[in-house]
């Protein structure tokens, strides 16, 4: 006993001593020497991006001492299912990609991570300056109530927002403009089905590409405040669904899909407009034609009377409760060193998820990339509007009641007012506990 | 000296045993009990709550649960009766001396053969209502094309099960089952002594007489057998249900559309998988097997006596 204390004095004195060497204004605590420990990364990244996600590492690796494994998990689902089995068997990775932040939420109830507050706060973390220099949005999407302090549970890593996709040519031909609010864009769907032969808009319902931007632009949200409560049995909420009602059974000028099936006749020349996330450009232009090629535009999502509004898509990184102090340590170095501006560019521009600072955004890299190319700036300006998924560990069994009220109205079998009062009282439910 | 021979035998007995019983143990007796472990509690990430049976009190009132039950019903009973009338019809045609009788044989069986997976990927496209063949072909007898894996409407009624995405399902099962109940009625057909076919159309027997008093009865051993392994693959059918009924939404989890080809199977991973509640999930999980334990039961206690063994 006496010994530890001895050795913990000791240390206390040499860590010190140690700092007087380096400028104590951009440091103004004392910083432990980098531990030596290897950490396991559990991510969802594969193909291109698992290739471009493991040069990061690498290079991560080579100049620290703190080593990185990262273990392709399989898809966001996948990742999550191992995790939650990984937590009931007690044997976690050390840190892991969650992909929003309902898991999030769920993590942290189950106390299996720890909040990444304490070490932004701590001496490894960021400075004021530093922390303001990233989006505030991001920032927002990874920050839960802990003790009913808004606390920063996750750290943002890959991040794209839902988009507006067009076709030029088939708007060209219509005579039509990028539509900027939500009745401009009806007017358009339905001159595309007056003077082309195109399919207007080629979607699949589903509640985040649709519901929620169209609901918070009109001044709604899903879940009360503090989460306790369904939040759209509201006029804004009835509008939400019926506006796509409106499009699919009256106008006609929506064609239903599922999954990512609008893609390909999008990527043909053959629908005038779409929406998704900021990533599937390349998806979409691998799919085209070698002959019938065209460039995809890409618009911000149409606004309503209270502005535009998009959510938020990616991954955010967590660290786990189970892992080892000096672990968790080197898991926050690992994040920390990640986003920084350098690295933020390179895996932005590599994967078109999104630069998460605003020194990567001004960088010259960035800017060199955007000057060829402004569509890049498209999903980032559209990211003073996101909106994270409702943080509520509950929104795994939400988000199925809202996709069937959403299917439901489409497919004509109750109107927007019921399907949306049939939805309600399940999410209350839901909420309630059971 | 007999005795411990006696135990000596039952000791290697026991030996032979172990490896199998390890391994039923390991991964099927004691995830069992586990899960009624869990069942019994509030468990959601993490162990909460002590419930008792409250778990199952709440599945006897949850309308998707009853739901799934009731699509379950449909699913057994709309797939099972048909792959085994089929199977036996094309058992009696491969029966006959048909020239190239192995190329039929083996194509037949080529889709029990392929996984359940990829044959649920290919009918998804199959189905696919924008640019799928059902649809083609539909068009092309003027037929208004189908949503039809999208499709919750029912066929029969509106609101009633099956869904058309459902009777879909069913016929892609159909299609994949058909196959394997042929070839075992087959080896059930060759097992029929000649004797008493020859004995039967001496006495003018022929045609459907042959086949209701000779081959029917004599294969009764391998409808039965058909009978239980198909129930009871039905009743906890899960991969092809899971991979045609992803249905509409990007981010949905089992069972679309509007939940109408949530077997119970289904049932069970959504609600383990998709909502976390894998107390809940673990109380339907142990519900759906002893029902299918229940209906294997019944089917001895109602068929087992008309079993007619020759040989």
């Amino acid at each position: 006993m006496r010994i530890h204390v001895f050795i913990v004095l000791a240390a206390l004195l040499l860590a010190s001593c140690g700092p007087s060497a380096t400028p104590t204004a951009i440091q103004p605590q004392t910083v432990a020497p980098e531990p030596a420990v290897s950490i396991t990364f559990w991510h969802g990244q594969s193909g291109v991006l698992g290739d471009r996600l493991n040069e990061l590492i690498a290079k991560f690796n080579s100049t620290h001492k703190v080593q990185v494994t990262g273990q392709f998990q399989g898809t966001y689902d996948q990742l999550y299912q191992k995790v939650v089995s990984a937590i009931q068997a007690g044997s976690v990775p050390d840190m892991a990609m969650v992909s929003g932040p309902p898991q999030t939420a769920q993590y942290l109830k189950a106390k299996a991570i720890v909040p990444v507050q304490q070490f932004v706060d701590s001496p490894d973390g960021l400075s004021k300056d530093q922390l303001a220099d990233f989006v505030p949005a991001l920032l927002d999407d990874n920050s839960l109530p802990v003790n009913g302090k808004k606390t920063l549970v996750s750290w943002p890593f890959s991040k794209s927002d839902a988009l507006l996709y067009y076709n030029p040519d088939i708007l060209k031909a219509a005579g039509v403009s990028v539509p900027k609010t939500w009745d401009e864009l009806r007017t358009a769907l339905q001159t595309v089905k007056a003077k082309t032969t195109a399919t207007p808009l080629s979607y699949t319902p589903d509640v985040y590409y649709f519901f929620l931007p169209y609901l918070w632009s009109q001044g709604g949200d899903a879940l009360s405040a503090d989460l306790s409560k369904a939040g759209f049995n509201t006029p804004q909420g009835i509008a939400a669904v019926q506006y796509q009602v409106d499009l699919a059974l009256a106008d006609k000028t929506a064609v239903i899909t599922q999954g990512f099936d609008w893609q390909n006749p999008f990527a043909q020349g053959k629908v005038a407009f779409a929406v998704s996330t900021s990533v599937s450009r390349p998806f979409i232009e691998q799919a085209m034609p070698a002959d019938k090629k065209f460039r995809v535009g890409m618009a911000p999502l149409p606004a309503g009377p209270k502005g535009a509004s998009t959510d938020l898509f990616g991954n955010n990184l967590v660290i786990f409760s189970k892992a080892p102090a000096d672990d968790q340590r080197g898991a926050w170095l690992f994040m920390k060193w990640l986003t920084e501006t350098d690295q933020t560019v390179a895996w932005s521009l590599a994967s078109g998820y999104m630069p998460l600072r605003d020194s990567a955004r001004n960088s010259t890299a960035f800017k060199s990339a955007a000057d060829q190319d402004d569509r890049l700036l498209v999903a980032i300006n559209a990211l003073k509007d996101a909106h994270g998924i409702p943080g509520s560990p509950d929104w795994q069994k939400i988000q199925p009641v809202l996709g069937d009220m959403v299917t439901k109205a489409l497919l004509g079998q109750a109107s927007a007012k019921d399907a949306i009062a049939e939805a309600e009282k399940k999410v209350n439910d839901i909420l309630s506990g059971y | 000296m007999r005795a411990s021979q006696r135990r000596r035998e039952a000791l290697e007995g026991y030996l032979f045993l172990a490896p199998a019983l390890l391994i039923i143990g390991a991964f099927h007796i004691w995830p069992a009990l586990y899960a009624f472990y869990m069942s019994l509690f509030r468990w959601e990430i993490l162990q909460e709550g002590f419930l008792g049976i409250g778990n199952y009190l709440r599945l006897v009132r949850d309308a998707d649960f009853l739901r799934s039950l009731a699509i379950t019903a449909v699913y057994v009973g709309g797939t099972v009766p048909l792959e085994m009338a089929v199977g036996l019809g094309l058992a009696l045609l491969l029966h006959q001396r048909l020239r190239l009788r192995g190329l039929f044989r083996l194509v037949y069986f080529l889709p029990y053969v392929t996984s359940q997976v990829a044959v649920g990927l290919v009918w998804s496209w199959v189905f696919n209502p924008t640019y799928g063949v059902a649809n083609g072909i539909l068009e092309g007898v003027g037929i208004p094309a189908q949503r039809w894996l999208l499709e919750p409407r029912g066929i029969v009624a509106a609101g009633a099960p099956p869904s058309l995405a459902l009777a879909a399902v069913m016929l892609v099962t159909i299609w994949y089952f058909v196959g394997f109940h042929a070839v075992v009625f087959l080896s059930g057909l060759t097992a029929i002594p000649d004797e008493l076919v020859d004995a039967a159309r001496i006495d003018g027997a022929g045609g459907f007489r042959l086949f209701r008093h000779i081959t029917f009865p004599l294969i009764s051993p391998t409808t039965y057998f058909l009978l239980l392994v198909a129930t009871i693959g039905a009743m906890t059918s899960f991969n092809l249900v899971y991979v045609l009924g992803g249905g509409g939404q990007a981010f949905g989890c089992a069972g679309n559309p509007l939940g109408t080809t949530q077997v119970a199977a289904l049932y069970v991973f959504d609600r383990f998988w998709c909502q976390t509640q894998l107390g809940y999930a673990s109380a339907a999980a142990f519900v759906l097997g002893l029902v299918v334990l229940a209906i294997t039961v019944a089917n001895g206690r109602l068929f087992a006596r008309r079993v007619v063994y020759v040989g």
